[in-house]
C-alpha cells in the first residue's frame, strides 16, 4: 500500500478519561531530521478529516516533511467512543493531552505543535497550557476564549444569518417552498436564535484559561477568513489580547473567506501558509517553553477578565486581525505585523521578532 | 465493551487503501453489512449517525463495515484523482472483507444519499445482498450535482452580493474537461462523467432483497422520486418497504442532529428480518 521511502497512515487507538479514541496516524518516512508532533484539534461539530478534509491535506503535507501527525476523533465525535451529547470542551481538552502523550509514545517526539480550527482553537489553546511540550500552535478561526467572546458576537451572528434568509426571501424557490411546506422552519429560527450557550461553570473555567494564557511563552499563528461573521471580534480580541501580554502571535486574515475556507482558493493559502510557519519555525527551533501556569481543567484559578488582562478591541477601528495590506479584490490580506511587537513582520524565512524578555525560551 | 468491538483497518483497493472500521458482534455474525456513506461534505454531517447505526447493527448481531471511499475521509488519494467507478470498486473490497471476517454471512448493504446511488449501481452488477436500507438515496446525480451548483451560487449570492459565475457557465466548464469548485472538493471533469454514469437506468435490476426505502423531510410523505424508484426496485424482484419520516436532513446540517427516531424506524425492521444465531457455549 505504501512503501518504506514515504510516510505512512495508520488508525490507532487510545484511552482518554476511560472511553476509547480513534485517530489517524501520519508517520514520515525514516531517516529524517526530528520535527515537533504535530495534533489536530476538530471543532465542536467537526471530525478528525476537517472541513472538506482540510487536516488530512495538512497532515499529509507535514508527514511529507517529516512531522509525524496525529488526527483524533474526539470522544462523543466522528467514530471515537461516547456519547455525542455529552461532549465538552473539558473533554476536549483532556482527549487533546492524551493524543499528545500518545504521539510521544508512538513516535519519541519531544516537542509539540496543535492546529485547531473553530473551537478546536479553543481546545489547543487549553491543552497547550497544562503542557509544557506544547510550544506553537496554529489556530483557524479560533473561537473567542472565555469573556473574549462578547454578546456582540452572538448578535453579529443572527444579524449575518437574517440578512441570508432574507436575500432567499427574494427567490421564487423559497416562496414555493413555504408554501408547500417545505421550509425546514426549526432549522431557521436554530440558525437565527441559537447561539453557542456556556454555562457558569464553563464560562468560569474559560476565564481561568484566559488567566493562564497570559503567561503563554509559545508561538501563534492565527488565520481568520474576512468574510466570517467571528472574524471581527475574536481575531481583533485575540491581537489585542496578545500584544497586551508580549505573546508572539502572528495574525492572517484571508479576504474574501468565510469560516470554514469552502473553497480550494482559500484552503491552499490556509494550508500554504501553516505548513510554510511550522517548517521554517522547525528549520530554526526555538525551545520548548515551561508549562504556563496552573491547569485550569482542575478549577479554582479564575479572576474577573479585567483582573485577568483581557484587553478588548475597540470595535470600529479597523476591526478584524488586520486591515494592512488590504488589496485588490481575490487578494489576500497578510496581517503583516506581529501581535507581540507591532512591527512589520520579516520577510519568508526570516526569524520574526517577537517582544524580548518574555519568552522563556530562545530562538535557535 | 472491548476494544476489540470495533477495529480500525484499513482495506487494500485498487492502487490504493480505504481508511475503514469493525463493528464486531459479540457472538456470530447475523449478517455482514457494509455501509456507504455519502459524498462531499454531506460525508461530515451523516458520519455520526452512521457510527451509531453500526454500533446497533453489531449489538443486534449483525457484523458491520463503515468506509471511506478512496480520495474521500481518511483513505488514500486525492478526490481530484477518483472517479464513481473507482468507489464502485471500493464497495466490492469492502463488501468481500465484511464477507469473509464474518464468516459469509449474508450480506446487508447500507447507503445514505449518493452513497446509496453507488449501492444501486453496484447492486445491479453484483447480486449479493439479501438485505439493503436507503437512506433518502439521491435518484439522479445530475440533478444532484445541478442542485449543488445553485446551492454554490446562492452561497456566493450571499456572502458577496452576486454570483461569480452561472450554473450554465459551471457546467460548460465541467464539460470542457475542467474543473469546479463545489465549496472546497475539487470535482473534476472525469468525476462529473462518473457520477452521471451512476444514474440507475430502466434496464439496471439491482438485487438488493428485502429493501428498506426511507424517505426524510418535514412533510410525512414519500417523495415522486423515491415512489419511482421503490417500484423500479419491484420490478426488479426485490420486496420493498417504503416508509416517509418527519425529520431533518441530518445530512446538511451543521450541528449535530438527533436521529433516534431514524435509528430506531431502522432498527425495528432489521429487528424483523435478522434472527441472532445463538453464542456457542462457553469453554
Amino acid at each position: 500500500m505504501t512503501t518504506a521511502a514515504t510516510p505512512t497512515e495508520s488508525p490507532v487507538s487510545f484511552d482518554s478519561e476511560g472511553g476509547r479514541v480513534h485517530a489517524i496516524l501520519h508517520r514520515p518516512a525514516p531517516g529524517g531530521a526530528e520535527r515537533p508532533g504535530v495534533v489536530f484539534c476538530h471543532g465542536w461539530s467537526g471530525d478528525r478529516q476537517g472541513p472538506h478534509r482540510m487536516f488530512v491535506k495538512t497532515a499529509r503535507r507535514l508527514a511529507a516533511q517529516g512531522f509525524p501527525c496525529l488526527r483524533l476523533d474526539f470522544r462523543g465525535r466522528g467514530s471515537s467512543e461516547g456519547e455525542t451529547a455529552q461532549a465538552t470542551i473539558q473533554g476536549m481538552i483532556a482527549d487533546t493531552r492524551s493524543a499528545v502523550a500518545e504521539l510521544g509514545r508512538l513516535c519519541g517526539v519531544r516537542t509539540f505543535c496543535l492546529v485547531g480550527i473553530c473551537s478546536g482553537g479553543k481546545v489547543a489553546i487549553g491543552a497547550a497550557l497544562g503542557e509544557g511540550r506544547v510550544g506553537r500552535l496554529v489556530l483557524w478561526s479560533a473561537e473567542a476564549l472565555g469573556d473574549l467572546r462578547e454578546d456582540a458576537t452572538n448578535r453579529r451572528k443572527s444579524l449575518h444569518m437574517l440578512k441570508s434568509y432574507l436575500r432567499k426571501l427574494a427567490r421564487p424557490e423559497t416562496w414555493r417552498k413555504l408554501i408547500t411546506g417545505r421550509v425546514n422552519v426549526k432549522g431557521v429560527r436554530k440558525a437565527v436564535l441559537q447561539h453557542e450557550t456556556r454555562s457558569p461553570a464553563e464560562a468560569a473555567q474559560e476565564n481561568a484559561m484566559l488567566v493562564a494564557f497570559r503567561r503563554w511563552r509559545g508561538e501563534i499563528l492565527f488565520i481568520y477568513g474576512g468574510n466570517d461573521p467571528d472574524t471581527r471580534l475574536a481575531g481583533a480580541n485575540y491581537q489585542a489580547f496578545c500584544r497586551a501580554r508580549g505573546i508572539p502571535g502572528e495574525f492572517h486574515e484571508i479576504a474574501e473567506a468565510n469560516h470554514s475556507f469552502y473553497s480550494l482558493a482559500w484552503e491552499r493559502e490556509v494550508i500554504e501558509r501553516s505548513v510554510g510557519w511550522l517548517v521554517r519555525r522547525a528549520v530554526q527551533p526555538r525551545r520548548c517553553p515551561a508549562p504556563c501556569g496552573p491547569d485550569f481543567t482542575e478549577g479554582g484559578d479564575t479572576l474577573s477578565p479585567a483582573a485577568a488582562g483581557v484587553p478588548r478591541a475597540r470595535r470600529g477601528h479597523g476591526g478584524g486581525p488586520t486591515s494592512s495590506g488590504a488589496g485588490e479584490p481575490g487578494a489576500t490580506r497578510s496581517a503583516g505585523r506581529a501581535a507581540g511587537t507591532g512591527q512589520r513582520r520579516p520577510p519568508a524565512g526570516d526569524h520574526r521578532a517577537s517582544a524580548p524578555g518574555r519568552r522563556c525560551g530562545t530562538p535557535g | 465493551m472491548s476494544p476489540a468491538a470495533e477495529e480500525p483497518i484499513q482495506i487494500a483497493s485498487g492502487d490504493g487503501w480505504l481508511s475503514a472500521c469493525y463493528y464486531r458482534p459479540a457472538g456470530p455474525a447475523a449478517a455482514a453489512c457494509v455501509i456507504c456513506d455519502p459524498l462531499f461534505e454531506e460525508r461530515k454531517s451523516a458520519q455520526r449517525p452512521l457510527v451509531e447505526l453500526a454500533r446497533r447493527l453489531r449489538d443486534a448481531g449483525v457484523g458491520t463495515v463503515r468506509f471511506d471511499y478512496r480520495g474521500c475521509g481518511d483513505s488514500s488519494g486525492d478526490l481530484e484523482a477518483a472517479t464513481a467507478h473507482d468507489w464502485l470498486a471500493d464497495i466490492a473490497a469492502a463488501a468481500g472483507l465484511a464477507r469473509q471476517a464474518f464468516n459469509a454471512a449474508p450480506l446487508t448493504l447500507v447507503g445514505v444519499r449518493l452513497g446509496a446511488t453507488l449501492l444501486l449501481k453496484w447492486a445491479a452488477r453484483h447480486p449479493e445482498a439479501a438485505l439493503a436500507i436507503l437512506w433518502e438515496p439521491v435518484v439522479s446525480p445530475g440533478e444532484y450535482l445541478r442542485h449543488e451548483l445553485r446551492r454554490k451560487l446562492m452561497k456566493e449570492m450571499l456572502t458577496f452580493g452576486g454570483s461569480r459565475s452561472s450554473r450554465d457557465a459551471l457546467m460548460e466548464e465541467l464539460e470542457r474537461g475542467g474543473e469546479v469548485d463545489f465549496d472546497g472538493y475539487g470535482v473534476t471533469a472525469a468525476l462529473y462523467r462518473s457520477l452521471l454514469e451512476i444514474e440507475l437506468r430502466p434496464d439496471d435490476r439491482p438485487r438488493l432483497g428485502d429493501t428498506l426505502l426511507i424517505h426524510l423531510s418535514p412533510v410525512e410523505r414519500v417523495a415522486d422520486s423515491l415512489s419511482g424508484l421503490g417500484r423500479h426496485l419491484e420490478s426488479a424482484g426485490n420486496t420493498v418497504t417504503l416508509r416517509a419520516l418527519r425529520h431533518q436532513p441530518f445530512w446538511n446540517q451543521i450541528g449535530y442532529t438527533d436521529c433516534t427516531a431514524l435509528l430506531d424506524e431502522t432498527m425495528a425492521w432489521v429487528g424483523t428480518r435478522i434472527q441472532v444465531p445463538p453464542s456457542p457455549p462457553a469453554t
